[in-house]
């Protein structure tokens, strides 16, 4: 067997043993076994997806042309991850509670979820990764055929896009198979992750073995080692300050940029507690990869023909030295590299794409309503996958042209450059709440055009984009706008340059606009949400989705349903719910609504298993949201409360001023009436007293004295008789005891009988009475008694306050459907508004206590008027003391009788 | 039973104080790396491959044992437990 045919095998077997790899670990995740997936261990292998082909072949080519710089590439990882408390820890944060499904996601999302600069990122990271993956693409047709060299077979042969292609399809398979496979909400994909673990230590053992080998295979040990590198080309360490730090920067930004790097650091992680082990063993794994890089090179460098490319040393030098099963072990180090990047790239901008592109596009074109039919899920799954083959295509396409020649190699450091025009809106979103949207978008774009015009479009040899005129002279001619020298930056590295002015007036840009220009209400609360996202979130909570379940639903809702449909959707609820703003309370009802509209779209057991997951957790009050909101928004709730209290509690306090004074007020009248009632009790007292001491004492007393004297002694009494039976009277009243005695009788009859009874012992003529017996001709079925009372004692007060010179008195009796009025109006001066609330008190007099009264007469009256269901109200405003007595209809008991006993 | 509860208070507050400096030291690490990794920069020419192979590697496993070292002392709850000391 030829090795390049053992080559094709073991790589065949490779692949279906990472398939089955992937096959097993979705099962397991689906089984509910996948803990033993969730290790931090697992975590941190599938962190080398940054180390690719191009780091893998390309370290030790880089190694062999530039000596210690290839170190840089992965010095920058390692600080990023040794100060993983600064930025990995947050950016990891905020994806778990924001379920941020990509870089682009992020970015948008932190600003008010624009979907426009989620497609500027987008595009950005498909320009920038195309290249790469085209490189990955080389990497394994070039080492495919440098097997075949090796094994005398036409190297053009093997080299051709035919294996370019090969590789394409199987990845572009593999990555739809478990990239595709369900559309989670967390976006994870255990299968793939698994995948990428073994991948990783395959190729950390491969490079090792190669290193290992070499170091004593080779050259015989250490020291020997060391000496033979001190003593070939790359002896003398050379390091250039601004590529170094330039570099050393590019990377560590990459590292948190790239769409690759972003879906495993943040999308995939499953715990935030692996970072901290990941912080420690990464370093260790990128030490471990760049260990040996150096001592390859050399050997390279040493033993192999000159002229042979640096960049397959890994391979050639196993193979020169006859040593096919580790040069195959190498071979599939630098395949699993390849891949890797390329299934996790391609899952990183598919999502992307068909998220941030592909969906908005369809959701629009068919019509975007919320009755719009149709499995979206099947959608968003199609667009993915066809995204990830569109990636793929575009690689190989950019492969293909290229003619996979040199160019292919600094394409490297091009990407990363590009990519990392997304660092300024990244940091400055979580951690600067002022950053907006026109200041990201600004930045991102100006950032995006610096890096095309002068490292882009220049890395294209000959001039394919850029001409060669505007290279040497500057675009239109303008000696300022040269590619390689903007500004009039000369003298620098071009790499430098490029990263120099793009990164600086990137951040100066969004800087600057963020500065001047207003976030949006729901940009303010993102900022909230992400720059605090300590305060707001705690790692369980975040992901069993009890701290802002409604902004999940919301979230979720947007991807299934379009963003507008969804917002329009919680707005209305939360209108309804007396909410402002777009997020209602998950209550029962708006949970059902929302899974109704989303069942319209994905069906309903899809619809009812996402709802669920996120409401899984506890409920969470808008309060919790209203918490994050924009501190201006805090203080306009704070202050709206206040005032709302300060209104109750000004209302209360001038309800118990009022209150307080009425108390006093009673309380001045009832010490008034007790001095009254025992004036009144006092004087009828002493005079019987004294005459009965004159009855008892004088021995000589004519008959007619004794009898005065007596007769007086039994006036007094049957005064103070009636006092104390008007005040037994109102108590009987006032605790309800009081029982009616119901019988028929005639108004005018009663009435008659109270005017004869209010005249004894008075001058008829002392006041005048009107009434009209017309009116007064009707039959009452009530307590007469009673009623009689309540009269004679309007007339008696009529009779004893009127103060006019000829008073007068009217009776005005009405009848209407509802009920009888009867107005008792005399002609005196009236009474004062102020004492018109008092007169049906109790013991209140007014006017001094000139009339004899006890003032309870008003109180009984009133009182026994409720008892017939009728009342009494003084009336204003009648030129005089008016009341008006109210009964009910139901009083008049015999309307006809009356008419009929009138004719007789 | 008074003593033994006003040992634990201090226990704990111990802890937290030990947290917080863990995690002050965590900050100042990455500042540390590319101090260190920045000293190259400085060398004058014709330092020997072996020699800055040999700096740059002693300087990585230093700031990896130093990393494996906070985050033991860290502890697996210690995300939560930053909460305190963020703000």
């Amino acid at each position: 067997m030829t090795p390049l045919n053992l080559l094709v095998l073991v790589c065949l077997s490779y692949v279906v043993l990472l398939f089955l790899v992937a096959f097993a670990a979705e099962r397991a995740a689906l089984r509910g076994r996948g803990a033993w997936m969730s290790q931090p261990l697992v975590y941190t292998l599938s962190l080398s997806v940054y180390c690719t082909a191009w780091t893998f072949y390309g370290a030790v080519g880089n190694a062999a042309r530039s000596g210690l710089e290839y170190l840089t590439i992965y010095l920058g990882p390692t600080i990023v991850m040794v100060g993983w408390w600064w930025v990995l820890r947050k950016l990891v944060r905020i994806g778990r509670s924001q379920r941020i499904t990509s870089v682009a996601d992020l970015i948008s999302s932190r600003f008010g979820k624009s979907n426009l600069l989620a497609v500027c990122v987008t595009l950005l990271a498909v320009i920038g990764t195309t290249p790469y993956i085209a490189l990955q693409l080389q990497s394994v047709t070039l080492s495919f055929a440098a097997f075949a060299e090796a094994g005398g077979l036409d190297a053009r042969v093997a080299g051709s896009n035919a294996t370019a292609i090969w590789v394409a399809s199987g990845l572009t398979l593999f990555t739809i198979v478990f990239g595709t496979r369900n559309l989670d909400v967390n976006e994870r994909h255990y299968g793939v992750v698994m995948a990428i673990a073994v991948e990783a230590v395959v190729k950390l053992c491969a490079l090792l073995a190669v290193g290992i080998f070499v170091v004593w295979g080779v050259s015989g040990g250490v020291s020997e080692t060391l000496q033979r590198i001190d003593a070939s080309a790359i002896g003398t360490a050379e390091i250039h300050g601004g590529r170094w730090a330039a570099l050393t920067f590019l990377s560590g930004a990459a590292f948190l940029c790239l769409p690759r790097m972003f879906q495993v650091l943040v999308v995939e992680n499953e715990d935030e507690s692996h970072l901290q082990t990941a912080s420690w063993a990464f370093p260790v794994y990128v030490m471990l990869i760049s260990l040996f890089v150096i001592p390859i090179a050399v050997v390279g460098l040493q033993t192999l023909p000159e002229g042979s490319n640096p960049d397959l040393f890994v391979l050639t030098v196993p193979l020169s030295q006859g040593r096919d099963g580790l040069a195959i072990l190498s071979f599939l180090g630098g395949f699993s590299s390849a891949t890797s990047m390329v299934i996790v790239a391609a899952i990183a901008l598919s999502t992307m794409v068909s998220n941030h592109i592909v969906m908005p596009i369809w959701v629009r074109m068919t019509g975007g309503g919320a009755s719009m039919s149709g499995d979206v899920r099947n959608v968003v799954l199609l667009a993915r996958r066809l995204a990830i083959a569109g990636v793929v295509f575009l690689g190989y396409l950019y492969f293909s042209l290229s003619g996979g020649g040199a160019a292919l190699t600094s394409i490297g450091l091009v990407s990363f450059a590009g990519v990392v025009q997304v660092l300024p809106a990244m940091l400055g979103g979580i951690f600067w709440r002022g950053a907006t949207r026109m200041g990201a978008l600004s930045g991102l774009l100006i950032g995006f055009l610096i890096w095309l015009f002068t490292l882009f479009l220049p890395s294209f040899a000959g001039g394919v984009f850029l001409p060669e005129t505007v290279v040497q002279f500057g675009l239109f001619g303008l000696d300022w706008l040269r590619p390689q020298a903007l500004f009039g930056f000369e003298g620098l590295d071009p790499l430098v340059h490029a990263v120099l002015l793009s990164m600086s007036i990137n951040t100066l840009v969004f800087v600057l606009v963020s500065l001047i220009t207003l976030p949006s209400p729901l940009e303010q609360l993102q900022g909230a949400q992400f720059v605090n996202v300590y305060q707001h979130s705690t790692q369980q909570k975040s992901w069993s989705g009890g701290v802002a379940q409604s902004e999940d639903l919301m979230v979720m809702a947007q991807r299934i349903l379009g963003a507008s449909e969804a917002q329009a959707l919680f707005q209305s609820a939360a209108t309804r719910q007396g909410v402002s703003g777009y997020l209602p309370e998950p209550s029962e009802e708006f949970l059902a609504e929302l899974e109704r509209e989303m069942a319209g779209s994905v069906g309903a057991a899809t619809a009812h298993a996402m709802v669920g997951q996120i409401i899984g957790g506890t409920p969470v009050s808008v309060h919790d949201l209203m918490a994050v909101a924009d501190e201006t928004a805090q203080m306009k709730v704070y202050s709206s409360e206040l005032e709302i209290k300060s209104q109750e509690l000004a209302l209360t306090a001038l309800q118990l001023r009022n209150a307080n004074a009425k108390l006093t007020q009673l309380s001045v009248q009832k010490d008034a009436f007790l001095s009254q009632i025992s004036h009144e009790l006092r004087t009828p007292m002493s005079s019987i007293r004294a005459f009965s001491e004159i009855l008892r004492g004088v021995e000589v007393l004519s008959p007619q004295e004794q009898v005065r004297y007596a007769s007086i002694i039994q006036e007094e009494t049957i005064r103070l008789t009636r006092l104390l039976d008007d005040l037994l009277d109102l108590s009987v009243l006032e605790n309800g005891q009081v029982s009616l005695n119901l019988s028929t009788g005639s108004l005018s009859d009663l009435m008659d009988h109270s005017v004869a009874m209010a005249r004894v012992g008075r001058d008829a003529a002392a006041m005048q009475i009107h009434r009209n017996s017309a009116d007064e001709r009707i039959w009452l079925y009530t307590d007469l008694d009673r009623l009689n009372q309540v009269f004679l004692n309007l007339i008696v007060n009529a009779h004893k306050y009127c103060d006019a010179a000829e008073p007068k008195l009217q009776i005005i009796v009405r009848q209407s459907a509802q009920q009888l009025t009867i107005d008792f109006i005399d002609n005196g001066t009236g009474i004062s508004y102020e004492n018109q609330n008092l007169i049906f008190e109790k013991f209140s007099r007014i006017g001094g206590h000139k009339s004899g009264g006890a003032g309870l007469g008003l109180a009984i009256s009133r009182e026994i008027l409720q008892r017939l269901q009728g009342d009494v109200i003084y009336l204003p405003g009648q030129n005089g003391a008016a009341f008006r007595i109210r009964l009910p209809e139901s009083v008049i008991g015999g309307a006809a009788r009356a008419d009929m006993s009138s004719t007789d | 039973m008074l003593t033994s509860k006003a040992s634990e208070y201090v226990y704990l507050e111990r802890r937290r104080y030990r947290t917080r400096r863990i995690i002050e030291a965590l900050k100042v690490l990455p500042v540390l790396g590319i101090v260190l990794f920045g000293v190259p920069l400085l060398w004058s020419e014709g330092v020997k491959t072996s020699d800055a192979m040999i700096y740059f590697f002693s300087v990585w496993l230093a700031l990896v044992f130093a990393a494996v070292w906070l985050a033991r002392r860290l502890g697996a709850g210690a995300v939560e437990k930053s909460l305190e000391t963020d703000n």
